[in-house]
């Protein structure tokens, strides 16, 4: 039975990962799990837009680090590695799928312990008024509903960069373009989000 | 200076020679901090929605789980 590590919080991921590849140590790579449970879930939950096969998605990537972690080159950095398997795993799942799932992170599904809520009611801030929350719900469906709008290429260097806080430079390792092109994308997103946040503002009467 | 290091310099995507550069002209340049601050009115509509997905109960554990049935069959084909 797996327990939650204690962790070792000034050990590298690079370091737990050479200790699986060398010593087969199989808690250091656990570690890595733990690690990244909350930020990689929070990605794939975002590039999926489906809490389910974002977990499934979740499993594969570290059973693919298993199998190459192997061959893991020590002079590489391991967080922009992982958010490569874990892209390249999501949209296998989704061509698995036939298409981008459209199921919702304002579906319902299970918490655990017979819970049941929504994704985006899990991120509320509890400190809010309810009328607040309303608020930041919209604000939060329209962009989202912007940012999937997008094309793919814009939209994979933005949710890396703004919502992962992945520097450019790792950015670039994890989709394996340069650094200059991540920049400019990245750019690109920021203005067609806001051009598309403005437009829906204007033809709902809001203000800009 | 362009819009996109600056973005980065707001966001902290940037190495750090970059950034302090960017430092640099913001305190020198009145242009660029006119960008910086543009730029940054942009991020913060989009800060909203930039927070982390919870992950569902003891998904690391079950992750881990797996992955030592895997690794133990590895091991014994081996």
């Amino acid at each position: 039975m797996s327990t939650v590590p204690t962790g070792q919080p000034d050990v590298s991921d690079e370091e737990l990962l050479s200790r699986y590849r060398e010593h087969n140590d199989i808690a250091a790579f656990e570690q890595l799990v733990h690690r990244y449970e909350r930020e990689l879930y929070s990605y794939l939950a975002r590039y999926l837009r489906d809490a389910s096969l974002a977990e499934e998605v979740f499993q594969t990537t570290f059973l693919r680090l298993v199998e190459k972690g192997k061959s893991f080159e020590s002079a590489r950095r391991f967080r922009p590695w992982l958010y490569s398997i874990a892209t390249h795993a999501a949209i296998d799942a989704i061509r698995h799928r036939g298409r981008r799932t459209t199921t919702s992170l304002d579906t319902a599904h299970d918490l655990g312990d017979g819970e049941t809520g929504t994704l985006a009611g899990l991120v509320a801030d509890d400190r809010m008024t309810p009328a607040d929350e309303a608020q930041a719900d919209e604000t939060r469906r329209r962009i989202r509903a912007a940012v999937d709008a997008l094309p793919e290429d814009l939209r994979s260097v933005l949710l890396l960069a703004y919502y992962q806080g992945l520097s450019y430079r790792e950015t670039a390792e994890a989709v394996g373009i340069p650094l200059g092109t991540v920049k400019s994308r990245m750019h690109t997103a920021l203005k067609r989000l806001g051009l598309a946040l403005r437009e829906e503002e204007l033809s709902q009467g809001g203000m800009i | 200076m362009n819009p996109e290091d600056m973005i980065g310099h707001l966001l902290n995507l940037l190495d750090a020679d970059e950034q302090q550069h960017i430092q640099h002209c913001l305190e020198h340049d009145a242009r660029a901090k006119s960008l910086c601050q543009k730029l940054a009115c942009r991020l913060a509509v989009l800060s909203v929605d930039r927070v982390e997905v919870t992950p569902p109960q003891t998904l690391a554990i079950r992750t881990c789980q797996r992955l030592r049935i895997v690794i133990e069959s590895h091991r014994s084909d081996a």
